[in-house]
């Protein structure tokens, strides 16, 4: 087979994960740049809103779209939850990066078997049948185009959120400096106890959309989580758009170093080792990733609004 | 009288427990002393435990494949330091957390290497050895000497005024600097430290379980360390030793209540829930671990 003819098909597949892997981060990066540590239990968040669509779509037989809403809600509660709970109350006692972290591998590794004890160890498959369809010399499947609509729609909802609102720019303001916007008459909470719902809304998508593919297991969230990590430093953490961009430089760098180490007579395997080492190297030149994350941590693009005194 | 095998029970859970001390102090040397966020612990861990492996599996003596695992295991720590260390703490954090899962990747995909068999039947630091009381014995000793020898050194490294350099970097890393040290130096050689202290555990791991397989060197290592070195004290020698009992005590105590207690749910599930719990307790109400840094008063 000639490994031209992969490039048309690699180059899709990379769209659907670059789509996949910028949900799963966008969640984990935001809830980064307000609270400043990685909150590793965004892995079980995935691994639950699989399961919860799991349930609706294929327990209760509603239909998968039903499962994605419910996905989305639920593991969005899920995370506005543990923020309230767990982290709040521990930030208040312990600042620092350390203890919250590991905090949150305390807390996912919890959440991940009690979803295991719920749920069981075995890999369920959603009884939703998604065809596929062949388009001149690649295949299509419906919930690969679906996973790409979800995730543009998405991320134009949250572009529009953050530049063109005043609860975004609450988000961006918190990020950058919460004690300025508790003296702006803000209240922090709510907007981090929001940031949370939807980041982790977001994470729980991602997991529905994986599984749709792959079907539900416990570990879903865990092996996405290390591409979650590599994304969301790649792009510099809290960037928006610089989370989207690296998520899909590391899908096609991904996906494309496969029909590369075909032809090397390698390991397809080493290609998950391929994006890493891309972004390791990238750190080089980029040591706070590629969009920096300076002062604006949101980084919207957008063009800055004269301010008051230079409009007189 | 108490019988030969809980004797070799009790001393397997305590050679378990020197064995994670030992990493766990290298968290404390790197994390607690100098501020570094090592996240990727367990792949010097790793690198030291496959290539003991497989020198000892190609008949050369345990103490030559601990000195090859620790010197290979300094080598990937250099390197691995020189771009990661002048990044921002945090993303440090995940640059070396990834570093880790690259290991791991490349060390599942060597046939060379046992691939995702692993390497079995691994020879044991004490090949003379058959009877298994004895092997456990001989190992409690030989863990019980690296851990007191890799503490003693922890302790000289933190009195000299090495150590409080280091200090210095963790409470304030620009002031250090403008003190006239190169922090960046200092930091790499703990990291390279912390990489050999783990490449020689590595070894000693590999030896005593008979086997190095990819599975055992998971991220999931790296975290657990963390826990133990937070829940015992990071800032402490003795608070490595404290964490790994902690742990180990509280798993052991599950999987002992599991076997013995009929219980509604999955009990290894139970374990995981239990422990991630522990944790999220213990961090809430000892933030810096049970054993906390004593300060000392300076004459001005």
């Amino acid at each position: 087979m000639n490994i031209l003819e992969l490039l048309p098909q690699t180059f899709f597949i990379s769209i659907v994960d670059g789509s996949i892997f910028a949900l799963a981060t966008i969640g984990f990066s935001l809830t980064y740049s307000l609270l400043k540590f990685p909150n590793i239990a965004q892995a079980a968040f995935i691994t639950f809103g699989a399961y919860t669509a799991y349930t609706v779509s294929t327990a209760w037989n509603l239909g998968f779209e039903a499962g994605v809403a419910v996905a989305f809600v639920a593991t969005g509660l899920l995370g506005a939850f543990s923020y309230f709970a767990i982290f709040r109350p521990l930030a208040k006692r312990t600042p620092g990066f350390i203890a919250p972290t590991v905090t949150s591998v305390g807390y996912g590794l919890a959440l991940t078997y009690i979803i295991q004890q719920v749920w069981g160890r075995n890999q369920l498959y959603f009884s939703t049948i998604f065809r596929s369809f062949s388009v001149s010399i690649f295949f299509v499947n419906w919930i690969q185009l679906g996973t790409m609509a979800l995730a543009a729609a998405l991320v134009l909802f949250l572009h529009f959120l953050l530049s063109s609102t005043k609860f975004g720019a609450a988000m961006r303001a918190t990020s950058s400096n919460i004690d300025l916007v508790r003296a702006s008459g803000i209240r922090p909470t709510r907007v981090i106890l929001f940031v949370w719902f939807l980041g982790s809304a977001l994470a729980g998508a991602a997991g529905v959309l994986v599984a749709g593919q792959a079907g539900v297991t416990p570990a879903i969230g865990s092996n996405l989580l290390v591409t979650v990590i590599a994304v969301a430093i790649f792009a510099g953490i809290g960037s928006f758009y610089g989370v989207v961009a690296a998520a899909f430089v590391l899908s096609f760098a991904e996906n494309f170093s496969i029909p590369i180490l075909i032809a090397l007579g390698q390991p397809v395997y080493y290609s998950t080792a391929v994006a890493y080492i891309v972004v390791i190297l990238a750190m080089l030149y980029f040591p706070s990733g590629i969009s920096g994350s300076g002062p604006s941590i949101f980084g919207v693009l957008r063009r800055p609004r004269k301010s008051a005194w230079q409009q007189k | 009288m108490v019988s030969v095998e809980f004797l070799s029970y009790i001393g397997a859970t305590a050679i378990t427990v020197l064995l994670f001390a030992i990493l766990s102090l290298t968290v404390n040397l790197q994390y607690g002393s100098a501020g570094i966020f090592n996240f990727g612990t367990v792949a010097f861990f790793m690198i030291g435990a496959y290539t003991s492996a497989y020198m000892t599996l190609a008949g050369y003596p345990f103490v030559v494949g601990a000195i090859a695992g620790s010197a290979i295991a300094a080598v990937a720590g250099y390197l691995i330091s020189l771009p990661a260390l002048n990044l921002r703490g945090d993303f440090l954090a995940l640059a070396t957390f990834m570093f880790a899962e690259v290991i791991n990747i490349f060390v599942l995909n060597v046939p060379a290497l046992g691939g995702a068999v692993g390497i079995a039947h691994v020879p044991s630091a004490f090949p003379w050895i058959r009877d298994y009381g004895t092997s456990v014995a001989a190992n409690l000793i030989l863990g019980s000497a690296l851990f007191v020898g890799f503490y003693l050194l922890y302790r000289l490294i933190m009195v000299s005024p090495y150590g409080r350099v280091l200090k210095s970097i963790r409470e304030n890393e620009v002031l250090a600097d403008a003190l006239g040290k190169n922090t960046f130096r200092y930091k790499s050689q703990v990291f390279v430290i912390g990489s050999i202290i783990a490449g020689i555990d590595g070894a000693a791991y590999a030896q005593y379980i008979g086997f190095a397989g990819t599975e055992l060197f998971t991220y999931a290592v790296t975290f657990t360390v963390y826990i133990m070195s937070i829940i015992g004290g990071s800032s402490t020698g003795v608070g490595a030793l404290l964490g790994s009992a902690i742990y180990t005590a509280v798993q052991t105590g599950l999987l002992i209540l599991k076997d013995s207690v009929a219980l509604p749910v999955d009990s290894n599930n139970l374990l995981f829930i239990l422990f991630g719990l522990f944790t999220v307790f213990v961090i809430y109400y000892r933030p810096d671990g049970i054993i906390r840094e004593k300060l000392r008063r300076v004459k001005i």
